[in-house]
């Protein structure tokens, strides 16, 4: 963890390093009298933390090396030791069943964290425009924008699951009762054959489906190396493409190619294909098959968007006005003016956001768990998150062995992301 | 076209404003949603009907007195009619469930599930409640109410699962002066109607009929009649002073007590126009039977049955009625004389005047529509099927306690990193963040093995202990707190404590003197979030409480894999779990809002 704070230059690790010995030798009682008090005050927590996270997770590091399973989890920390074998059914053991079910719960959590941490800075960014003008019951009106976010997780996942009921949920009664969206695909499906969009998008999924031939790998079986790979690529790329962009360019043409990039990608490597015309079932499913990944999605960013409304508004109101006039005077059109000086001088809160989406996201787990079965099914193939896939595999399968290894790579995986965006931030903040 | 500045300014602005009331709505929607659907039946919400369902409003008994007559229906309301022009001179609506209907002299008496029995003056429809000893029975299982009056006295029962008496209610004191127990070779049974001929009253019954003296208290005799009468006997007339008619699902019968049996059977292989008897009306020598189709007249001397179908036709619709149309729905609920017209009540709520020399109906009016069925007793049926109010005690406790601890931890670690650059810092700050990087289910075999093994070691639990959960949680919680606190400490003016310094304050004076009440608002943002975040925790509260200790999501989890289908329940328990902190939420916002997002601009 402290390559979080890796500094730049290995001259200088020798530099501190030399100081601090030095600094040992010379006073390390006297260090110790200066600052006692701010020691004394971080005893509590340092202790919490040695217990409560440390050991922990020393424990369980050394865990995902033991074969944990219902059989041995008598002895714990005593059962076989068996090094890396965890790892290796994990990511080399092409048919093991936990291995495809992970990675079904690896590509969820994916298009899951990417689509809720977008719409919920989005959501939140529009609505925060929105609130900051002046008009009367605007505070009314932010408190009342912030209602979902005080709704427990766990309500959100039951009361989600209820709404998406095939039968007696209130959207499917909506789309189909009210809107009657099956008679109107219907009619519109002649038409839309008629002006041959059918055709350009069959065509369109054909092309797709010979690229992403390679890429479909991810959820079946195929060498390591492929898909962490394929992975990299997947989520690195057009994130690198949108700052060679921005920086070379403009954030605008940045911004286009990373959605043009980010959904062509993600489209073919989640064999995800657009239907050629409109379903005309009475009602659909939304909690079994594909629509599952969409309805684990909605209600987790309409739980969480408030909160980034609120940080995006305190933001925004620390911009001060003259920019804005100064702008519009030199004949920048609104558009305009939000990417030039909104955006960029929003930059260390959107910055924060993401991190902390990015890192509650993966780790969602309480909507999913209460939206299927209601506590206690499985979520399905599209609607499995990894927090949940570890949970089943530990404690109802019994795999504590496996969990623990997979919770490590998560971890891993983790760190290195919110090392590379915590760069980003603090280059954020020199900025300001 | 050109529109100026302002005016393009005040168009935009208006559209923005309704695409964001629009918004607004959309975004609360789930949680009204969900209030909305804790109070709806769930035969509503099974069915797929979005709205309240109203209280069934059929005519099921109809009373008269010198120029009025009363349609009483199903939800408990009465509708009070002149009987020469058919208008309507009043309504009372008890909002009653399973009613049964008794008229009397000047008074309606009226029994319900719900509200136990009501007089209602026929004048000027004024009531008076009267409470009933059955307070331990679930008024949502009560299937009907049955009344029988003679005198002052009032025999009483309800259709009820498991009980088997009648209370004796006087009416002049007006409590219940006595139980008859029913139980008998018969039992167990369900009371299903009453009928009263000298000392002895006769108990209609699911399995046939008893006989219930009033001297000795007991059943004296008891007459199965399942054969015949598979449903029991629904309702119940003296018929000739001596002799019983019974109606039921396959017709009417005569029993003789003398006999000891049924003697005679009207049926629809007599004529009758249905054998499912819905009411019926003895006058002297004519029995009117109101049946699931229509209403057909018996004579007993003859034997001779006319059926009125040609007055009842079915209409599209259901009981929907054009306006001016002489129309009688099919099922007829309630059947009375006076004089020479026949008033039929049916199950859509309107009441026919039918001439009995004309043989046509001579006049319809139709009772007021039933009230919207709120369900309130979802939360009553929530909190008797699971302890709610333990679990809500224990999130509570365990919340508040983790809260408190928590931020005392994280107030002296955030004032230390804030304030000092001590050696050890900069690795501080960042083991902070990094702990919000390990995924929660990593610590949770370790630290359920850790508890289990600490309380073998040393003799105290601390799994499913308050104890052990306020550990964790306070433990858990305390890094963000120091990452959102850092930034109000950081904001607090350096000289304020130099210059308490040289007044002489000692360190730990300045920090409680000084710094302490500066960095209160922020405290308790900061307090208010762990408080929410914990009461939000399912997994380590699944794993780590034991039955006495349960929080709120455990609980609710648990109750809800046992009650699939009840989703009123469901939305009343989310309801109920949420309400606690939306009302924390409300009073102490204007902290919140302020505490977070002075974290977040500052970073």
């Amino acid at each position: 963890m402290i390559f979080l704070e890796m500094p730049p230059k290995i001259m200088y690790i020798f530099e501190v390093a030399l100081t601090m010995k030095k600094e040992k030798k010379k006073s390390a009682w006297k260090t110790f009298r200066k600052y006692r008090f701010a020691y004394y005050f971080i005893l509590p927590t340092l202790i919490g933390m040695f217990i409560l996270h440390f050991l922990p997770i020393v424990q369980g590091i050394y865990m995902s090396f033991l074969r944990l399973n219902q059989f041995t989890i008598g002895e714990y920390l005593a059962a076989p030791f068996i090094f890396l074998e965890n790892y290796h059914t994990i990511l080399f053991k092409a048919q093991s069943p936990i291995r495809i079910g992970l990675l079904d719960a690896v590509r969820n959590t994916v298009i899951y964290t990417v689509f809720v941490t977008c719409g919920t800075l989005g959501l939140g960014m529009l609505v925060a425009l929105m609130l900051n003008r002046r008009f009367r019951g605007r505070a009314l009106a932010r408190t009342l924008f912030l209602f979902p976010w005080i709704v427990p997780t766990y309500v959100t996942g039951l009361l989600w699951g209820f709404m998406w009921q095939r039968g007696v949920g209130i959207i499917n009664i909506f789309l189909y009762d009210v809107l009657h969206i099956h008679i109107w695909a219907a009619k519109i499906n002649p038409i839309w054959n008629g002006l041959g969009l059918g055709f350009i998008i069959q065509k369109f999924n054909d092309f797709i489906g010979i690229s992403a031939r390679g890429l479909n790998y991810i959820s079946t079986s195929a060498p390591l190396i492929v898909n962490i790979f394929l992975f990299i690529f997947a989520l690195v790329g057009p994130i690198l493409l949108y700052f060679y962009l921005e920086k070379k360019y403009s954030p605008q043409v940045g911004g286009i190619a990373f959605l043009v990039v980010a959904t062509y990608l993600f489209l073919i490597s989640f064999n995800i294909q657009f239907p050629t015309q409109f379903s005309t079932e009475y009602k659909a499913f939304w909690l079994l098959g594909t629509n599952t990944i969409w309805a684990i999605i909605i209600p987790t960013i309409w739980r969480y968007w408030p909160l980034s409304m609120l940080m995006l508004l305190a933001g925004l109101q620390t911009i001060p006005e003259e920019l804005y006039e100064a702008a519009a005077i030199d004949g920048a059109s609104p558009w305009r003016r939000f990417w030039m000086i909104t955006w960029p001088l929003l930059k260390p809160v959107w910055a924060i956001l993401i991190l902390f989406g990015l890192i509650y996201n993966v780790y969602s787990f309480n909507i999913v768990i209460m939206m299927f079965g209601f506590g206690a099914g499985f979520p399905g193939e599209w609607g499995d998150l990894m927090m949940t896939n570890i949970f089943r595999n530990s404690f109802m399968q019994w795999n504590f062995g496996t969990g623990a290894a997979a919770s490590v790579l998560l971890m891993l995986v983790m760190i290195v992301i919110v090392n590379f965006w915590m760069r980003f931030y603090r280059s954020s903040e020199e900025y300001r | 076209m050109k529109l100026s500045y302002y005016a393009k300014n005040r168009i935009s602005h208006y559209f923005i404003h309704v695409a964001m009331v629009l918004l607004l709505l959309l975004t609360l929607f789930p949680i009204g949603w969900m209030i909305y659907s804790s109070v709806k039946e769930n035969t509503d919400i099974l069915a797929g009907r979005v709205a309240l369902s109203r209280a069934k409003n059929g005519v099921v008994a109809i009373g008269f007195d010198n120029q009025h007559y009363f349609a009483c229906t199903g939800d408990g309301g009465i509708n009070k009619f002149t009987k020469v022009d058919n208008q309507k001179r009043g309504y009372y609506s008890a909002r009653a469930m399973v009613v049964d209907y008794l008229f009397d002299e000047d008074v309606i008496w009226l029994s319900s599930a719900n509200h136990g029995l009501i007089r209602v003056n026929k004048d000027d429809l004024s009531t008076k409640e009267f409470k009933l000893p059955l307070q331990e029975l679930d008024i949502s299982k009560i299937a009907k109410t049955i009344m029988l009056k003679d005198g002052n006295t009032i025999w009483y029962s309800v259709r009820y699962k498991g009980f088997e008496s009648v209370l004796e209610f006087d009416t002049q004191l007006g409590k219940v002066m006595n139980s008859y127990d029913l139980s008998s070779d018969l039992s167990p049974v369900q009371v299903l109607s009453l009928a009263k001929i000298g000392n002895t009253v006769w108990v209609g019954v699911d399995k046939g009929l008893m006989a219930l003296n009033l001297t000795s208290g007991k059943v004296t005799k008891t007459y199965p009649m399942q054969s015949k009468l598979p449903t029991g006997v629904d309702l119940m007339k003296v018929y000739f002073e001596s002799k019983l008619m019974l109606g039921s699902s396959t017709g009417l019968f005569v029993f003789d007590p003398n006999a000891g049996g049924l003697v005679a059977r009207i049926d629809s292989s007599k004529g009758l126009i249905s054998d499912q008897i819905e009411a019926f009306y003895i006058n002297q020598n004519i029995i009117y039977v109101g049946t699931n189709v229509g209403l057909s007249r018996y004579d007993i001397r003859t034997g001779k049955v006319k059926s009125f179908s040609d007055l009842f036709q079915p209409l599209k619709g259901g009981d929907k009625v054009a306006e001016g149309k002489d129309y009688v729905p099919s099922i007829v609920m309630a059947v009375a004389k006076d004089r020479d017209y026949l008033y039929l009540g049916s199950s859509g709520g309107r009441i026919s005047v039918l001439d009995l020399n004309q043989v046509a109906i001579a006049d319809t009016a139709v009772s007021k529509s039933g009230h919207l069925i709120i369900a309130w007793r979802n939360y009553i049926d929530l909190w008797k099927n699971i302890n709610f109010g333990l679990y809500l005690r224990n999130s509570f406790v365990i919340c508040g306690a983790a809260t408190f601890f928590a931020m005392i931890l994280a107030t002296l670690s955030a004032y230390s990193i804030s304030r000092f650059k001590f050696p050890g810092v900069k690795l501080f700050s960042v083991a902070i963040l990094a702990t919000q990087m390990i995924p929660g289910i990593m610590f949770l075999i370790p630290i359920y093995i850790m508890f289990v093994k600490f309380g073998q070691w040393t003799g105290i639990p601390l799994k499913g202990t308050f104890f052990g959960m306020i550990f964790i949680y306070s433990a858990f919680f305390v890094p963000f707190s120091i990452w959102i606190l850092r930034g109000f400490f950081a904001a607090i003016p350096r000289e304020l404590e130099e210059a308490a310094r040289i007044d002489g304050c000692s360190p730990m004076q300045v920090f409680w003197y000084v710094v302490l009440p500066l960095a209160i608002p922020g405290i308790i943002a900061t307090g208010i979030y762990i408080f929410l975040t914990a009461w939000d925790e399912l997994i380590f509260a699944w794993i780590l409480t034991s039955a006495d200790t349960m929080t709120i999501p455990v609980g609710i989890r648990l109750f809800v894999g046992n009650y699939q289908n009840r989703f009123d329940l469901m939305m009343a328990a989310a309801t109920v779990a949420t309400i606690p902190v939306m009302i924390l939420f409300f009073t102490l916002q204007k902290y919140i809002v302020k505490g977070l997002t002075a974290g977040a601009v500052k970073g």
